[in-house]
């Protein structure tokens, strides 16, 4: 009995997860896409019809009221969070001339479906264009991962909408 | 084997099959309809419903929180945490914390401050941001507060002050005034409790019914005894269907 107390206790300390898998620090990506020296981060507030936007994408509001976001060369870098199941998933996305040049799954903390983090898999993101503000390619599902798969396929929509919304 | 054989087997068999199915119909009907559930558990967002009811969470051995004493008191905002949950003015945050280490406002800007992170928060809770070692000048920060209007983390003997939390300066002469916890008012107190009751995602616990774990292990050797009334229903009914269409040829 005392184990199956413990073993709770445990499942009931989400910021302790031990399933949370930093597969590449946030810092680490920023220097793979911009080199020793990335720029000075800028920000994006979300306003009403933003977060609007999002809300149709995500089906829910951001968890937050600014994105923070480093660009240069046309090249945009975008950090988001968005849960799975129960945990928040850390992607990176590179956005270039409209489409999405690089997924990357940053953190993992969910206990299962971490196959999302397989470049194979991650590769159907590259290309992944808006029309009409409809994400336009097809990723594949993975089987018991799909609200991670869905989590990323949202992210990367959220990334190619507010690429669109800097000035 | 002889007929008469044949017909013993098989009124054996169908007795068997009468009361094992009989037995085990509320257990496997418990069993059918968790597993139903079960598989339709992302569709219907199952873990990301959140239930605390008092009784079951003791009868799972977990232990609510003790009523927190103290609390940040930001400018008349109260910040309270215990275990895992924070919550400013009454209202639980979305934002998991733990470890909070210090809570100020500057610029109409209320910033927690975990051991790792520093969460920027709007006077009515909503988060802004969340500045990570990334964008610190510290790994871990030990302690939050103002000096002037500045903000100011310490890590050991090191002090950082900034406007906006993304430009730190360090400055070991800063003349800081530390966030402190101070003890919350009784009727804080009382309201936290409720806030920050323990709870489990729904999905865990029809897992739990699923499997017999909400029962302990007398639970799982019930399922088991479900699992294996089935097979014997399953073996029994699948003679008897071939016994049948022997006969009618």
């Amino acid at each position: 009995m005392l184990r199956f107390v413990v073993l709770l206790m445990v499942w009931c300390l989400p910021s302790l997860s031990v399933a949370d898998t930093v597969y590449q620090k946030p810092d680490d990506f920023l220097h793979e896409t911009f080199g020793a020296t990335p720029p000075a981060p800028q920000f994006i507030w979300l306003d009403t019809k933003l977060q609007q936007s999002l809300t149709q994408i995500l089906g829910h509001a951001y968890s937050q009221l600014r994105i923070r976001y480093w660009r240069i060369n046309g090249h945009t870098v975008w950090i988001l969070d968005e849960i799975g199941k129960e945990f928040p998933i850390t992607a990176g996305f590179v956005v270039a001339d409209d489409k999405i040049a690089v997924a990357r799954v940053l953190i993992y903390r969910e206990t299962r479906g971490d196959e999302i983090h397989i470049p194979a898999f991650l590769q159907q993101f590259v290309g992944l264009h808006l029309v009409d503000n409809k994400l336009e390619g097809r990723v594949d599902g993975i089987t018991g991962a799909t609200l991670s798969v869905n989590a990323m396929k949202n992210m990367a929509h959220a990334a190619l909408l507010l690429n669109r919304s800097i000035p | 084997m002889t007929r008469k054989t044949s017909r013993h087997l098989g009124l054996q068999l169908r007795h068997w099959h009468r009361n094992v199915g009989a037995a085990a119909s509320l257990f496997l009907l418990w069993m059918a309809a968790t597993g139903l559930v079960i598989s339709f558990e992302d569709d219907l967002s199952l873990s990301r419903v959140r239930i605390s009811w008092p009784w079951l969470m003791h009868w799972y051995g977990i232990e609510g929180v003790s009523a927190p004493t103290s609390g940040y008191n930001i400018d008349g905002h109260w910040l309270v945490s215990a275990a895992d949950k924070v919550s400013l003015d009454e209202k639980v945050l979305d934002t998991a914390l733990r470890d909070v280490r210090g809570a100020i406002m500057a610029g109409n800007i209320i910033y927690v401050a975990t051991s790792s992170e520093l969460i920027l928060l709007t006077p009515s809770g909503q988060r802004v941001d969340i500045l990570s070692s990334s964008t610190l000048p510290v790994f871990t920060i030990d302690a939050l507060g103002l000096a002037g209007d500045q903000i100011a983390i310490r890590h050991e003997a090191q002090i950082f002050t900034s406007a906006d939390g993304e430009s730190w300066l360090e400055n070991r002469s800063a003349s800081v005034s530390w966030s402190k916890l101070q003890p919350l008012p009784p009727l804080l107190q009382q309201k936290a409790i409720a806030l920050m009751a323990v709870d489990l995602p729904l999905g865990r616990i029809i897992a739990d019914m699923h499997s017999g774990r909400l029962f302990g292990r007398a639970g799982i050797y019930v399922v088991d005894a479900s699992g294996i009334a089935a097979l014997i229903l399953s073996v029994s009914g699948l003679y008897m269907y071939l016994r049948i269409q022997r006969r009618s040829r």
